[in-house]
């Protein structure tokens, strides 16, 4: 629709600065926080332009934690949640993808009964199955882990499902053609379905790391050793961890430093991941 | 290079029958055209021989060797798809030569194989590029090349023009007729077009609901088509039928009540008569056979397509005349049968009679 009113243009583009407004005061003020010292922050009213704190902020943080707190260095919690946050995304592409194969591609026994177990996946979140999870985890031995961070977040219906849509999408008659040059299965799928998913790859790994980085119960639950801890978390023990009066600029230097990394990941990908969600023709 | 031979075959999907057991034997280097409307099972039998979709019964033998099942990279057979088939994220050098990668040819080979099949389809240009980035005819020429480089001894062909547009096809189907005649190889080519089948075709075979009605050359089926179906598919525009009484070893046409002035030993008392559009003439009231009111024209340049209508008739009776014709919608004119044209078959089974004797 092309439309050519000044009132219109004017009114949606005050919609739309509304908006921003609206999501960027917070990150504004957050940034603001991350600038001061600690005595600047106790008194009211609270900065609204930057200070000059910001490196001295950043290195206390990254290299030394917060006093007190019970959290290690934030360096270190960015380093697991990166961690646990490609393990997620990682794991869960690869087995959406390896299975979303099979049900596409396979004519197996059960093959319904286990796409809808599949299905039945989607209604069984970490949070709802937790206890019996941790049990598990546990009793594998798996707390404190990296595996045990990921693994229990890895298994996926939605992922499998997109992947079948796409490779629903994909004609027969490119199964077949490969087929007559004698390409197996695997061959079929390296060679041609994971190259044509590309995009759908990538649009993917942007949500599910994402989804993986801002993980808070389950590290929550799973980790007591200090150096295990994300950052996500990190920065709740540190509120509720501080006797005296929270140190804002601290903890808003470490808000900072986890909105970082997902924000990272959507300006790189970003061009493909727009593709992946948008894109029809194969 | 091959003799294929299709014995008694046979396909269901269930409880269906699709493939009603069709025989066919093909020369080495022969090209062999399945020509039907759309859903006789034309693709499922070609996709029988090319080893994508099992056979229920009987077999089908390559070069001798029964392929029954072989997977169909063992089956030395290449195919082209309606659609291309090509893989989007390829290159057209990739695509040519993604089989002979899997048959883990010598690189130098490789491309000695896709640079030659290239040069034969004029796209030595594009070997770089994608395939969207191709026009239809391009894509349809590497989707050639993709089998010509696997050197197989059968091609396959799924009505590889339909997607073209009407002059592109004119043209691709001279150039895959010329091809073919060149590398000699035995090849199937399944079409819905009998312009098609026509022209391209060594032998044709013509399906109607997953049976094999007739084979034989072009110009075999179109001057003794031995089924009503046969008849009216082959040709165009179709032949026109009639139902005619037989008595007395004469045949009356009902409408006029003319009675035509040849001898026949069909035995029963009503047939079909058959005859094509241009074998019909137009003449004056004193030779006429049968007397036509115009009720459309339709002029194609070279020819014109009178379509006449009388009481009785369910369905126009078309006749061709060349060049233009001066009559208009309305009008009446009278018409001859050329009576070396005449086909006659029987009204149930519908199988051509030998009417004359
Ligand atoms: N996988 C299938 N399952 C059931 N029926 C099928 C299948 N494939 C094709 N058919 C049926 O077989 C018939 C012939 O199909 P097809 O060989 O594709 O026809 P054509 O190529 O002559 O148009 C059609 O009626 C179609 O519905
Ligand atoms: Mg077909």
């Amino acid at each position: 629709m092309i439309e050519n009113r000044p009132l219109t243009t004017f009114f949606s583009h005050l919609v739309l600065l509304c908006g921003v407004l609206v999501v960027a005061f917070p990150l504004w003020v957050t940034f603001v926080a991350s600038t001061h010292d600690a005595v600047r922050m106790t008194q009211v009213p609270l900065p609204l332009l930057p200070g000059n704190q910001f490196l001295v902020n950043l290195k206390l943080v990254l290299f030394s934690g917060l006093e007190g707190s019970g959290s290690p260095p934030v360096g270190i919690m960015l380093f697991n949640s990166l961690i646990m946050a490609i393990l997620i995304a990682v794991g869960k592409i690869s087995i959406s993808l390896l299975s979303a194969f099979a049900i596409v591609y396979f004519r197996f026994p059960f093959r319904i009964a286990f796409f809808w177990m599949i299905f039945v996946t989607l209604m069984l979140p970490v949070e709802v199955r937790i206890l019996p999870t941790f049990a598990v985890v546990a009793n594998l031995n798996m707390l404190d882990t990296y595996w045990g961070l990921s693994i229990p977040l890895i298994a996926s219906a939605t992922a499998t499902f997109m992947f079948r849509q796409v490779f629903l999408t994909i004609p027969d008659e490119l199964l077949e053609a490969a087929r007559i040059d004698g390409a197996s299965p695997l061959r079929f799928f390296k060679d041609i379905l994971l190259p044509m998913s590309r995009t759908n790859i990538a649009a993917l790994f942007v949500i599910l790391f994402i989804y993986g980085w801002n993980q808070y119960l389950w590290p929550l639950l799973i980790t007591t050793d200090r150096d295990m801890y994300t950052v996500v978390m990190g920065i709740s023990q540190m509120l509720e961890a501080a006797e005296q009066a929270p140190d804002w600029h601290l903890i808003m230097m470490t808000a900072l430093m986890a909105m970082l990394p997902p924000a990272i990941v959507v300006l790189i990908m970003q061009k493909l991941f727009v593709k992946g969600l948008t894109e029809t023709e194969k | 290079m091959a003799e294929v031979h299709i014995n008694q075959i046979t396909k269901s999907y269930g409880n269906d029958q699709i493939i009603h057991g069709i025989d066919i034997n093909i020369q080495d280097g022969e090209f062999i055209v399945i020509v039907g409307p759309s859903g006789c099972g034309k693709s499922t039998l070609l996709r029988m021989v090319a080893g994508l979709e099992t056979i229920t019964s009987g077999d089908i033998s390559i070069n001798n060797q029964v392929v029954n099942t072989l997977e169909p990279k063992d089956r030395d057979i290449a195919m082209v798809f309606q659609n291309y088939a090509l893989y989007p994220h390829m290159s057209v050098f990739e695509n040519m030569a993604y089989g002979l990668k899997i048959q883990k040819l010598a690189k130098s080979e490789i491309e000695n194989r896709v640079n030659n099949a290239a040069k034969l389809l004029q796209i030595s240009d594009y070997l770089t590029r994608k395939p969207r980035q191709l026009s239809g005819g391009q894509r349809q020429r590497v989707a050639m090349g993709r089998a010509i480089v696997r050197n197989p001894s059968v091609f396959l062909f799924d009505e590889p023009l339909s997607n073209l547009d009407a002059k592109l096809r004119v043209q691709m189907r001279l150039e895959i007729k010329k091809l073919q005649k060149r590398l000699k190889v035995t090849s199937l080519y399944v079409t819905h077009d009998q312009v098609e089948a026509m022209t391209m075709a060594d032998r044709l075979i013509v399906m109607n609901k997953g049976i094999a009605e007739q084979i034989g050359t072009p110009m075999n089926l179109y001057e003794h088509p031995q089924t009503t179906f046969v008849a009216g598919f082959i040709g165009s525009p179709a032949m026109n039928f009639l139902s005619v009484k037989t008595k007395d070893n004469k045949i009356e046409i009902p409408v006029s009540g003319k009675i035509l002035d040849i001898k026949t030993n069909i035995e029963q008392p009503e047939a079909i008569l058959g005859i094509r559009p241009e074998d019909i003439e137009i003449v004056d009231s004193n030779s006429s056979d049968l007397k036509l009111k115009v009720s459309a024209i339709e002029p194609l340049g070279a020819d014109s397509l009178i379509y006449g209508n009388s009481e009785g008739f369910n369905d126009d009776l078309v006749v061709r005349v060349r060049g233009k014709t001066e009559f208009t919608e309305g009008d009446t004119f009278h018409v001859y049968f050329k009576r070396e044209k005449l086909h006659f078959f029987h009204t149930i089974t519908r199988k051509r009679l030998q009417a004359v004797a």
